[in-house]
């Protein structure tokens, strides 16, 4: 069975460049997308002595950056806010209009809190359900539904409107 | 026409700005907390909740010993330090609470807040900490590194978690200790800020240091607050998870959704309500937004401080204080740093696995 820095060695030389691009999405920055990952290497590579496959290990990293994201506190020490990106855009992004899209998007992203970051993203790029997000990140569903609901309302501010998943009934709009 | 946002992010994953990771840095890390995992597992397993209205109390610096100036330019190794700087840029600190073991370094985070109209930039070269005596004078200096200039938007806040070095910054050797008594940490940093540059000087958290280290509450009594200015503005939970670590939620419940705060972390363990046979704490803040409070978990497990090992079973008495500074809402502008003080008590069990 290969040892911890064996399964170290391969996921960073492997899937590395993937994980560091999904912080990205998390963080909004590629200073902290390293220390995110690095962040939670660590701690898997800690808590799990026995690794059959590196698929495994690869998501539980990928579930511990969305659980330390959201532990925002505890991952970059970094806390910014953005309400002056709050203000809507006079024309909403053009969503094939390439980097000055792009910029926007990142600019959007940055009016988010970690949790409602880390919603969207398990949302919109992992195509998990409200129920399978809090089993993610370890939190009601009912906050789920908030963190999404807020957090798609401020991207809407800057980008425009949103178009709904086709599954996202009950997902938006939840209680507050 | 609405937004595909699945399609706008998955694009800028694709195109993400490409970064780098170090096996070398990494592993150590690994190690160094797999060491720490065995220890904690090799515990057995327990839980435990107790709830707490807490009381807070304002940390002021001593401000009547204190020069009316604020500095203008880095304070140099037995300066007398000024008042803090006011108006729209201004800096805070707030220094952890003695965790497990001893430590010739403050752990503590600086809060360089903009409040007015302009991006502001840190200069190169700063900031600067200071440990200050009783007397108001500079007596131990540390330089941060900072990687990348750093930029703080309107109505931001940037923060910084470092450690001031507990060296005598008169001896050149630099290995002379601080003598014993009590000191209040002080950061600086120069930033440019739409018309020009400017300092922005602040801190007076409170640091104790005995045989030239900042003690480990351990076999000591806990603390008590002196007095509470707001009582039971706090809601505190603590939980001993089954690795016999320490779980704390924090929550306001009087806050307003664009309330946050940050938080250093200390919880203290006794017995009898006597001496303390558990100190944990965080190097780090934990972030705490809005109303419907936050959850963080204590990196470094319980060990009975006395003996070095696992927690035993049984009924503890805990106390929790939480250095706590609010950084956006109404309050954003305060920069007003605050203890908070929990007590109740918590039942460590048996092995569960």
């Amino acid at each position: 069975m290969p040892s911890w820095a064996e399964h170290l060695d391969v996921l960073v030389r492997d899937r590395g460049p993937a994980l560091l691009r999904y912080g990205y999405l998390l963080t909004g920055s590629t200073a902290e997308a390293e220390e995110l990952v690095q962040e939670a290497l660590v701690r898997v590579l800690a808590r799990r002595p026995r690794l059959r496959a590196q698929v495994t290990l690869e998501s539980y990293v990928r579930r511990t950056m969305l659980t330390t994201t959201v532990d925002a506190g505890r991952r970059t020490q970094l806390w910014r806010r953005v309400s002056h990106l709050l203000v809507a855009p006079e024309v909403a992004a053009d969503q094939h209009g390439g980097a000055e899209d792009r910029g926007a998007l990142v600019a959007a992203l940055a009016t988010l809190s970690p949790q409602q970051r880390a919603c969207v993203v398990l949302r919109y790029v992992d195509d998990l359900s409200g129920p399978e997000i809090a089993e993610t990140l370890g939190i009601s569903t009912g906050s789920v539904k908030r963190y999404l609901s807020d957090g798609v309302a401020r991207l809407g501010r800057v980008l425009g409107p949103v178009e709904e998943p086709d599954d996202v009934v009950g997902v938006r709009g939840g209680a507050r | 026409m609405s937004v595909d946002l699945r399609e706008l992010l998955h694009g800028l994953e694709r195109t993400a700005p490409a970064g780098s990771l170090d096996v070398d840095r990494i592993a150590p890390r690994v190690r160094r907390a797999r060491r720490r995992r065995v220890a904690a597992q090799a515990v057995g397993a327990g839980a435990a909740l107790c709830l707490a209205a807490a009381v807070a109390v304002n940390l002021q610096p001593q401000a009547p010993r204190l020069l009316p100036a604020t500095p203008t330019a880095p304070l140099t190794c037995g300066a007398q330090v000024g008042a803090a700087s006011e108006g729209d840029v201004t800096m805070s600190v707030m220094a952890a609470q003695g965790a497990s073991g001893v430590d010739y370094n403050v752990d503590l985070t600086t809060v360089l807040r903009n409040g007015g109209p302009a991006p502001l930039r840190e200069a190169a070269g700063t900031p600067e900490l200071y440990l200050v005596d009783e007397a108001g004078r500079v007596v131990a200096i540390t330089h941060v590194s900072v990687e990348a200039p750093i930029e703080v938007a309107p109505g931001s806040a940037h923060l910084t978690t470092t450690g001031l070095l507990l060296a005598d910054c008169a001896d050149p050797t630099g290995l002379a200790v601080i003598p014993d008594g009590s000191y209040e940490v002080w950061a600086l940093t120069t930033v440019e800020a739409g018309t020009g540059t400017q300092v922005a000087f602040g801190g007076g958290a409170p640091v104790e240091v005995r045989d030239g280290v900042v003690p480990d509450a351990c076999g000591a009594p806990p603390p008590a607050p002196s007095g509470a200015d707001e009582a039971q503005e706090a809601e505190v939970g603590l939980e001993v998870d089954a690795r016999r670590e320490v779980q704390v939620d924090l929550r306001w419940p009087g806050a307003q959704p664009d309330d946050s705060w940050v938080t250093h972390t200390q919880v203290l363990l006794t017995e009898t309500g006597s001496d303390v046979v558990v100190a944990v704490g965080d190097p780090y803040v934990a972030t705490v937004d809005g109303p419907g409070g936050e959850t963080w978990v204590l990196e470094a497990p319980t060990r009975d401080c006395r003996s070095d090992r696992v927690l035993g079973v049984g009924t503890y008495q805990a106390v929790v204080v939480l250095t706590t500074e609010q950084v956006a809402g109404a309050a954003q502008g305060a920069a007003r740093v605050r203890q908070v003080y929990a007590a109740g008590v918590v039942a460590v069990g048996g092995d569960r696995s």
